[in-house]
């Protein structure tokens, strides 16, 4: 995989009355899926509308392909395939009409792909929006966000409520698109079993900020809960736990540097005084939000 | 900007025609299309014709979001402004013209058409200005807001057109030939003018409401 950024984020303010976005940074390297997760409320949303420019900062910068999205709207927006919480089309109108039209706007819009998309996706091109249910207008979005051939897609919780079928559907074509097309993808979601299975990088947000990114495969090596009894661990490594909670085998507590300590651990887990519990991202944001 | 403005001239198609062959029907079927009355009823429906055309097309976006399922699509908020204020002139042309072919069939007097070829195009410019100001308010407070400020000037519109014909025209009726013969002696110059400054106003209007939509993103 290449290591250039398609997208850069620095410093991104975004002030309402009640919430506050604030200093976010983070990159997306060309070929990576970034998975962002948090809590509703957390600021999702908010960065991924400041990334599509649909609201503006207060400040930052934002770079898209090299470009500030806000000069060179078009051309950002030719080169992005978006799929939003809310899926916005004219619905008295029909599929094909809506495929149609869209067309018109892209650069590089392949019909024949829209086409196969609608086939696939079992999406009858006569019928009206309208008449469509939830997913299958997430299909829609995704057979248009994905038929002008865009180097990097932008979802905004593109699978909450959906039923696990769909969910499965969308979430195996996302990772193969990306895959074989090389595609970058930036996911917003508050499920964090769909970013587990597909995201090569996690960034956690919580009110607003970001608390920690970094690749997937790291994060869950490195975040561990460890189960210990009484002196069983040194001091340093008892300061270093986060959530320490006093159990029935003795306390356990987390740690977000497990293959560092992993060594000095090895003693007691031989002796069976510690134990190590694997964490998953429900966990790590669980963790984070708790404080 | 051009699928923008086709995707809007569905409405003009829809909307502007019927009401012109309605309004052709009328004038056909009423025995008293000579009446001066029925000259002030096509001044005002070009109005609120216009009024309609508009109201219809924003409250047709803001029951689909149609602007946030644009500002998704590789187009600009200039683009998305401009194609709205570009329709609404050919519509506001159209009308125009559409009303003086219709009225040089009227059988009046020297001085009831010296009228008409004044008042249509004045009400043309009027209705141009009238839209500018009803779209920077759509594009400032939102279609949900605004819907009641349309409601108001259409019936405000209805209210002026009777006041005018049942009260007004009576009481200057007699010095009406000097009014109409002096302002119909304006020269050609000062007319096409007049066009270029509301022309020129309306596209101040444009650049004015493209700023507010950019501006109103939260």
């Amino acid at each position: 995989m290449e290591n250039k950024n398609v997208l850069e984020v620095k410093n991104l303010r975004k002030e309402y009355k009640e919430f506050t976005l604030d200093n976010v940074s983070f990159s997306v390297p060309a070929g990576y899926i970034m998975g962002i997760i948090g809590p509703n409320g957390a600021g999702k949303t908010t960065t991924i509308k400041l990334l599509m420019n649909l609201i503006k900062p207060e400040g930052g910068e934002i770079n898209i392909f090299g470009l500030d999205p806000r000069k060179n709207e078009k051309e950002v927006k030719n080169r992005i395939g978006y799929v939003g919480e809310e899926q916005y089309f004219y619905q008295n109108k029909t599929v094909a009409w809506t495929g149609r039209f869209v067309s018109q706007f892209f650069k590089q819009w392949n019909n024949n792909k829209f086409n196969a998309f609608l086939e696939d996706f079992k999406l009858s091109r006569t019928k009206k929006v309208k008449e469509l249910s939830r997913g299958m207008k997430v299909k829609l979005s995704f057979a248009i966000a994905l038929s002008h051939q865009p180097e990097l897609l932008i979802l905004d919780e593109p699978t909450s409520g959906l039923d696990p079928v769909i969910r499965r559907e969308i979430l195996d074509l996302l990772l193969k698109t990306s895959r074989e097309e090389n595609k970058s993808v930036i996911i917003s979601s508050h499920i964090t079993d769909d970013l587990a299975r597909i995201a090569d990088i996690i960034t956690f947000m919580i009110n607003g900020k970001i608390r920690l990114t970094g690749e997937k495969d790291d994060l869950l090596a490195n975040w561990k809960r460890i189960h210990y009894k009484k002196g069983a661990l040194s001091k340093n490594i008892t300061a270093s736990l986060n959530n320490v909670q006093d159990q029935v085998f003795g306390s356990s507590g987390l740690t977000d540097h497990y293959l560092k300590i992993k060594d000095q651990l090895a003693d007691g887990i031989g002796k069976e005084e510690i134990k190590v519990e694997n964490l998953n991202l429900d966990d790590i944001l669980i963790s984070f939000v708790k404080g | 900007m051009w699928p923008l403005i086709k995707k809007n001239s569905i409405l003009f198609i829809s909307y502007v025609l019927p009401f012109s062959v309605f309004l052709i029907l009328y004038w056909f079927i009423e025995s008293k299309a000579n009446d001066p009355h029925f000259v002030m009823v096509i001044y005002f429906w070009m109005w609120i014709l216009t009024i309609g055309f508009i109201s219809s097309g924003e409250q047709q976006e803001a029951k689909n979001k149609g602007y946030e399922f644009l500002q998704t699509l590789p187009v600009t908020d200039a683009e998305i402004v401009a194609s709205k204020f570009l329709l609404t002139l050919v519509m506001v042309v159209f009308i125009v013209c559409f009303d003086l072919v219709l009225l040089s069939f009227f059988k009046g007097t020297p001085l009831q058409l010296k009228t008409i070829l004044f008042f249509v195009p004045v009400n043309g410019m009027a209705s141009l200005l009238l839209a500018g100001l009803l779209f920077i308010g759509v594009f400032k407070f939102g279609f949900s807001r605004m819907h009641k400020v349309f409601w108001a000037v259409t019936f405000g519109a209805v209210a002026v057109m009777i006041l005018t014909v049942e009260l007004l025209l009576p009481k200057i009726r007699p010095g009406l030939p000097a009014i109409i013969d002096f302002l119909t002696h304006i020269s050609w110059i000062f007319r096409l003018l007049a066009v270029g400054v509301v022309l020129y106003c309306y596209y101040l209007m444009m650049k004015l409401a493209i700023k507010v939509k950019i501006a109103a993103k939260e």
